[in-house]
């Protein structure tokens, strides 16, 4: 048995986007390696320490525990990266277009501070919610695709 | 009787991390942090390793703790928890509360007089 091997077990009960199992198995490596570093220093063989380290562990247990402690999170954000960004794309259109789809010039949608608050806001929010800021930077990027669009297209019914 | 102090355990992990941390005044990984609990409660406070880390990543998300990567990848990395504003706040919450248990229950199994 080797750290892969208990790292598998681990894995086998995770169904996580890739970056986060990956991040999580690698903390988990850096502590039996240790584990077993502490184990071996009274005299057990590489074997024997690790599988007292993975018994002291609990593979089975934490590897259910890990993934009921992560998985809800990952889709309740996939949503919200999503739905804001088309959210905030519908309130900036109703904002610079009249109801009928007629537009508003750039350079009066420009001094409209209301633009200024979506926009932020399309930015902001996702940046103060997701740990991660490329998940932000990519929901304003298709907030602002989603924006060109209905500017370039004003009539655009729905 | 076993798994009902079992039970007490679980509740408290929360407050004990943020304790040993907030007095620890460094950032610890997680083998750091059973290693220190264990040795602090004399071996009361033992459970399977590997629990520590659903709790660690559960604190993060609640906003009561923050984490960063230690070392450049391809060597070991560690990831180590420190407490937040919010989990200090909690910590002094709960320490309060701890408190006013023991004292209760002191005076009621009688371990305490009361104050005249």
């Amino acid at each position: 048995m080797t750290v892969d091997d208990v790292l598998a077990r681990i894995h086998a009960h995770l169904d996580l986007d890739a970056e986060r199992e990956h991040e999580l198995l690698e903390e988990i490596r850096a502590h039996l390696e240790e584990a077993v570093e502490v184990v071996r220093a009274r005299g057990l063989d590489e074997e024997a320490a690790l599988a007292e380290a993975a018994a002291r562990f609990g593979v089975e247990e934490v590897g259910r525990e890990l993934q009921a402690a992560h998985v809800g999170w990952g889709t309740a954000d996939g949503v919200i990266a999503a739905a804001l960004p088309v959210l905030c794309a519908l309130v900036l259109r109703w904002l610079v277009f009249a109801p009928d789809g007629t537009a508003v010039g750039w350079r009066e949608v420009l001094v409209r501070p209301a633009f200024w608050v979506v926009s932020l806001a399309a930015l902001l929010l996702p940046l103060l919610k997701f740990p991660r800021w490329r998940y932000a930077l990519a929901s304003w990027a298709f907030f602002w695709a989603l924006s060109v669009v209905f500017f370039a297209w004003p009539a655009l019914r729905w | 009787m076993a798994s009902k102090i079992d039970q007490m355990r679980k509740g408290t992990t929360t407050v004990v991390i943020l304790k040993l941390l907030m007095d620890v005044g460094e950032p610890l990984h997680g083998y750091e942090i059973i290693r220190r609990l264990e040795a602090r409660s004399q071996g009361y406070f033992r459970f399977k390793e590997g629990l520590i880390y659903p709790r660690l990543h559960r604190m993060e998300q609640e906003g009561l703790l923050e984490s960063r990567w230690l070392g450049e990848p391809g060597t070991r990395r560690r990831r180590v928890y420190a407490t937040t504003e919010k989990g200090r706040h909690q910590l002094e919450a709960e320490l309060q509360q701890w408190e006013a248990v023991r004292q209760g229950m002191s005076l009621l199994l009688g371990l305490e007089k009361a104050r005249s």
